[in-house]
């Protein structure tokens, strides 16, 4: 679902691009031919007078991912490895594109869950608890410290045929929507966009923002 | 302070108030237009960014707009605010409301699906019985089309079918893709007709009021357009029952203004309209105002299948591709040929990649699967006719205001029988048609998102001869209140299957086409 709404937006971007060239906004990231502690603007020489003042400078500025680490806060530590591990198995590193783990995934699902509506939080924190009771009565150990080979029948409700209805236990339920979340958030992050990018396979995903209405 | 009265007062700025505003100052009609959202720059208001440097990943803030499947963290801002202006329903019958308040309306963002209503909607009741006909037939309504269509460039082709009329078309002449064709020869094993979408090309980054409409109305120096204007209610005279203006709220101060006009044309979306009415207390002496609630039940992705020839990118050029759509085709006879009344359309595509939640499965074998079947998709909205019933309202919430305290919607709506069996009917179909053509279904499902998801809602101020019967005239004038007209979708006496846009400009450009001569004649 969320896919489907991702990809609708990227229909906006060919107008977008436009846009944006209309608005000649310069490149960003370092200029070529500047001598060191010359000031970038002070380059600019062959502008019609007044307009310097007006020509302020734009910065490629960061995300804060680029420095820093999401805190993890709603999940219990027994959920959240389950969440960890449970994401690697979801969307392994495949082919060079960076996988759950990668893209901090499990970190960021923590925030969006805990900021969610009672009905998604209660569907997390259920389905992992069931990951860790099915992996108890099974192998005697949390679900994190299963292998790949011993998850597998904890997790065989993501082979089933799709159906509109969601499976009606916690754990498939809970499962058929990790399934989709993880894979937003890892194909979204910042680290699967530039390798997306950088191998060709998408532009990057860009779309057309709305900034908010006065 | 000199404030001046207009000739008409036009609440809403879209498909509906655009064209009002466009076909009544071409006539020297001078009129002022409040919209309760803003005028946009859209140079300023919209940018290019990255999804993963949004806030929330493409997610989305939890929690903002639960009714608007339509939103995603791109564009959330460009819809109502659900907490500034709620509306209310029972837990266990949703409606998803999906508004756009902002100087040319949701005209701004539609799907631009382009299509006339043909006499089996018109008289409908004549065909097979059921609920009632429209006061005018598709004979009254064709001029208007065809004046409609070349100003929003229309193209399509034209294929000389009585379910789904001809209009003035830039002709499209496009190429079948291999696999569309592949469908077409399946489909027409069964009588299913197929054509090319029928779309409003417009003009550069729209087809809207705000770009094809609202500029010749503002050259013609007839138009006073306020944006941010927030109308609570309909006045009218003591003495004569007449309206004379409208009290509106400033958007942002929340000051309460009152403006004055010697005709109201309301067209601030069928739901907002209605709104007006009920809380104006106005032109609901049938008793038929919010009822008769409709729209068209939509299904996404109701069956997703492949081209398996396309798998692991090997198909051949030419093979994937382009999309196409099918008119209603069943129940054209007598009526009563299935097990439900009325039809529905298949819009679909080829060419696309399927989601990958309908491929089972995890982890890297899942991956090579979802890449092995990029570009293989063929997938189908099933979009069907929802019967008009009594039963299916708005009404006002007496116990819930929005942000200006004005009193907001309930709703009480819900599909029937009738749209349950054309569902199922639609996908069995879609998929034996697929299966027809050598591709492979992946998946099927029958359930539509909740009413309203379509954003077609009509049929609450619906129009008719019979003034217990209705709350309009042939016209789209109020029985009751005669310098009171109403020109968007809640006029529909029933919606058909057809995405209702050119119905909706048509009636609009007819009405104001009236409503101009009658003030000339000095009736209104």
């Amino acid at each position: 679902m969320q896919r489907r709404r991702f990809v609708k937006s990227l229909v906006a971007a060919p107008a977008a691009s436009a846009l944006l060239a209309q608005q000649q906004t310069p490149p960003p990231g370092n200029p070529g031919n500047v001598a060191p502690g010359v000031p970038q603007n002070a380059t600019r020489g062959n502008q019609p007078p007044g307009s310097a003042a007006q020509d302020l400078p734009r910065f490629d500025a960061s995300i804060p991912d680029v420095a820093a680490e999401t805190m993890p806060r709603f999940f219990t530590q027994t959920q959240f490895e389950a969440l960890r591990h449970l994401s690697d198995l979801l969307m392994p590193a495949v082919d060079g594109h960076p996988g759950a783990l990668d893209a901090s995934a499990p970190e960021f699902l923590d925030f969006l869950v805990s900021q969610s509506p009672e009905e998604r939080r209660q569907t997390y924190r259920a389905g992992l608890d069931a990951l860790n009771h099915e992996s108890a009565k099974r192998y005697h150990k949390p679900f994190a410290a299963t292998t790949a080979e011993e998850a597998a029948p904890i997790l065989a409700a993501l082979n089933q045929p799709w159906q509109y209805n969601p499976p009606a236990d916690p754990l498939g339920h809970f499962l058929v929507a990790a399934k989709a979340d993880v894979r937003t958030a890892t194909v979204n992050s910042r680290e699967y966009v530039a390798a997306a990018a950088s191998s060709g396979r998408r532009f990057g995903g860009s779309g057309l923002y709305w900034h908010s209405l006065d | 302070m000199s404030v001046q009265t207009h000739d008409v007062l036009i609440i809403g700025s879209g498909a509906a108030g655009g064209m009002a505003a466009y076909t009544l100052t071409q006539k020297g009609v001078k009129c002022l237009m409040l919209d309760a959202g803003p005028l946009v720059d859209f140079n300023r208001v919209r940018g290019i960014r990255s999804v993963s440097e949004l806030p929330y990943r493409g997610f989305g803030k939890p929690g903002r707009l639960p009714h608007v499947v339509q939103a995603n963290e791109f564009n959330a801002n460009q819809w109502v605010d659900e907490k500034q202006v709620p509306y209310t329903h029972a837990p266990d019958e949703p409606y998803n409301w999906v508004r756009v308040r902002m100087i040319g309306g949701k005209s701004l963002f539609w799907a631009r699906m382009s299509f006339r209503l043909s006499n089996y909607e018109f008289k409908g009741k004549d065909h097979d019985g059921f609920g009632e006909n429209w006061p005018i037939a598709y004979e009254d309504l064709a001029p208007y089309y065809s004046k409609v269509e070349p100003i929003f460039r229309v193209a399509g082709r034209k294929e000389g079918w009585n379910q789904l009329p001809d209009g003035e078309f830039l002709e499209d002449n496009s190429p079948w893709s291999g696999a569309m064709q592949r469908f077409i020869a399946s489909a027409g094993k069964r009588n299913i007709p197929v054509t090319k979408m029928r779309r409003a090309t417009g003009r550069g980054q729209f087809a809207s009021s705000f770009n094809l409409l609202l500029p010749d109305a503002m050259d013609s120096g007839n138009l006073t357009m306020v944006p941010n204007a927030v109308v609570r209610e309909i006045t009218t005279d003591k003495n004569t029952g007449l309206a004379n203006g409208v009290n509106f709220h400033d958007r942002q101060s929340g000051r309460e203004m009152h403006a004055k006009a010697r005709v109201v044309v309301v067209a601030a979306s069928c739901l907002e309209s209605t709104r007006i009415l009920l809380n104006s207390k106005i032109a609901n002496s049938s008793g038929a105002l919010g009822h008769y609630l409709h729209d068209q039940f939509y299904i996404t992705q109701g069956v997703q299948a492949i081209v398996p020839e396309a798998k692991d990118g090997k198909a051949p050029r030419g093979l994937m591709g382009g999309g196409g759509y099918s008119p209603r085709f069943v129940n054209l006879k007598r009526g009563h040929e299935e097990d439900f009344i009325r039809g529905y359309a298949f819009d679909f595509g080829t060419g696309g990649s399927p989601d990958p939640k309908f491929i089972p499965g995890y982890g890297a074998e899942h991956e090579k699967a979802v890449r092995s079947l990029e570009g293989t998709g063929v997938s189908v909205t099933i979009m069907g006719e929802v019967l008009p019933r009594y039963e299916n309202y708005a009404e006002i919430d007496p116990n819930v205001v929005d942000e200006w305290g004005i009193p907001v919607l309930r709703f009480r709506a819900k599909y029937s029988d009738n749209e349950a069996r054309m569902a199922k009917h639609a996908m069995n179909t879609f998929a034996e048609v697929c299966e027809g053509a050598g591709f492979e279904v992946l998946t099927k499902h029958d359930q539509p998102w909740p009413p309203g998801y379509s954003i077609h809602e009509l049929g609450t101020c619906r129009m008719g001869d019979d003034p217990k019967k209705s709350v309009l005239n042939k016209w789209n004038q109020s029985h009751d209140v005669k310098n009171l007209f109403v020109v968007d979708g809640s006029s529909f006496v029933t919606g058909g299957y057809q995405n209702p846009t050119m119905t909706i400009l048509s009636l609009s450009m007819r009405a104001s086409d009236y409503l101009a001569d009658q003030m000339r004649a000095g009736n209104v």
